[in-house]
């Protein structure tokens, strides 16, 4: 049976939440920036006014005002726009229980059953459309479609408050003269590799030789064709916002640049702290660890080294986390934003080999001390303990749990 | 825009349900709630509100209280 699959966009979210919020600056362009001082100064959303003048998601607020020097930047307020995001997921809720969740502002429902209650598709995506406006006075663009991908393209097809149908008879005309891009994991490289060869269009890409694409894009090629064609399969997997977690992961936009291994090693430590705190908190324990850096002409790089056990204590991490970065980095530019994470995850309270080579004890002790440590802070706030080498610039030293809370999602779960 | 925030005294009963009783705005007036009905969703674009809504009667005027996700309430006179 032809499922039918709705794929609902929060238009502009944080830029709606925010207009509305504050209905006198409505009709004005409106962005949601971060803040300029502490160096996250770029537009995470506008709203269509502000994007009428040219101002793009990412760029630097300074930029955004050359274009559109009326441009109204406001601080992001991240709990409301949780709020407003499972308020959505409420409405969402009325007609299915099969709801994945694609970051904050998107969702994926399989009807396919619902619609013997509420009738058809694109029925219930004008249902849904008409109580968010109502309900929560933000608009969404649907896409209706038969399968995930295309569903997701609808929704951006037509915008703002809009509803898109692509059929299986019909996905040809309307899909297949689409830029290339417009896919859902062709990025700006994947795009750059097809235009290269004359592929602009999801059409074009369509109707390639399956194995000519693999050989130029790997067993991406495979999954794109896939997309392209239609014929993804994949099902909608009922998650709430919180989804099985595969690593934990912290980085930073630092107030200033980042000139030497002290400074380095201080954000280390502090990423680290939250990044152990939050596998502590989910009873996991990581065995390899990742860093990310970036400088300052926004070039990066990411590298990784597996621990010789797994652990979840500060000090591991960190320790391994600067290792991987004096091995890596040869200071030809200074450092933007750097980034910790723990993957190959195990639960923390699973039995584990023993080593003769080093002091489990002292390994067990280390544990109960953070675990204490968390207690502490519960009780009595974040700073109320605290590393000694964090207190060598309080600039540096800041508590990345509380300061982000949206984390990234991948449509491969 | 200062939005017309109000103090509310209100019923808790067993269900747990809300139920406004009287309300006072600028400190000094205060009126009582008039036949409040059920709260549902709602948002006012107009004054920038969204939370439960209850329709009522407030000085023999139809107003809606609005009740947020902060536990803040609103008025909207109709």
């Amino acid at each position: 049976m032809e499922r039918v699959i709705l794929h609902s966009d929060l238009n502009s979210f944080y830029a709606s939440v925010e207009c509305m919020k504050n209905p006198e600056i409505r009709d004005k362009p409106v962005a949601v920036g971060g803040s300029v001082e502490q160096r996250h100064g770029i537009i995470l959303t506008k709203n269509l006014i502000a994007k009428g003048y040219g101002v793009k998601t990412g760029e630097a607020i300074w930029q955004a005002k050359q274009k559109c020097p009326g441009l109204i930047v406001v601080p992001p307020d991240y709990k409301t726009y949780l709020y407003f995001s499972s308020e959505a997921r409420r409405i969402y809720g009325c007609y299915t229980d099969l709801i994945e969740s694609f970051g904050i502002d998107e969702c994926w429902l399989d009807v396919t059953e619902s619609c013997k209650l509420f009738g058809t598709g694109e029925h219930i995506a004008n249902e849904i459309r008409r109580r968010m406006k109502e309900e929560l006075g933000i608009t969404s663009s649907i896409g209706v479609s038969y399968n995930k991908i295309f569903a997701k393209l609808g929704s951006d097809m037509k915008k703002p408050d809009a509803t898109t149908v692509i059929t299986q008879k019909d996905f040809k005309q309307k899909v297949w003269s689409l830029p290339v891009s417009d896919l859902l994991y062709v990025g700006r490289s994947t795009a750059k590799k097809l235009i290269n060869i004359g592929i602009y269009t999801i059409g074009d890409l369509a109707n390639l030789n399956l194995s000519f694409l693999k050989k130029l894009l790997g067993k991406w090629g495979e999954t794109l064709w896939i997309f392209a064609n239609g014929l993804d399969t994949v099902s909608v997997m009922k998650t709430d916002q919180y989804s099985t977690i595969k690593g934990i992961g912290n980085s930073m936009t630092t107030p200033r640049d980042l000139v030497n291994n002290e400074d380095v090693k201080l954000l280390l430590y502090v990423l680290g702290e939250s990044v152990s705190e939050r596998l502590r908190k989910h009873n996991f324990k990581g065995s390899t660890i990742q860093i990310y850096i970036r400088d300052k002409e926004l070039n990066s790089i990411d590298r990784q080294s597996k621990l010789n056990f797994s652990s979840c204590v500060t000090s591991d991490i960190a320790d391994k986390a600067f290792e991987i970065f004096l091995d890596n980095w040869k200071w030809e530019k200074p450092i933007r934003s750097i980034g910790v994470r723990a993957t190959d995850l195990v639960t923390a309270d699973t039995y584990v080999q023993l080593s003769l080579f080093y002091d489990e004890k002292q390994k067990l002790k280390e544990e109960q001390l953070e675990y204490s440590i968390d207690e502490i802070r519960k009780r009595f706030g974040h700073y109320s303990v605290q590393r000694a080498l964090l207190l060598k610039d309080k600039a540096l030293n800041a508590n990345p749990i509380e300061e982000n809370v949206i984390f990234p999602v991948s449509y491969f779960k | 825009m200062d939005k017309p925030s109000v103090e509310v005294i209100a019923h808790y009963n067993l269900d747990g349900e809300i139920i406004p009783l009287r309300i006072r705005i600028d400190s000094d007036k205060a009126y009582s709630v008039d036949k409040p009905g059920k709260p549902v969703k709602g948002a006012s674009l107009k004054m920038g509100i969204q939370g439960n809504r209850y329709s009522c009667f407030v000085d023999g005027k139809k107003a809606y209280l609005y009740l947020n996700h902060e536990n803040k309430w609103f008025i909207e006179l109709v």
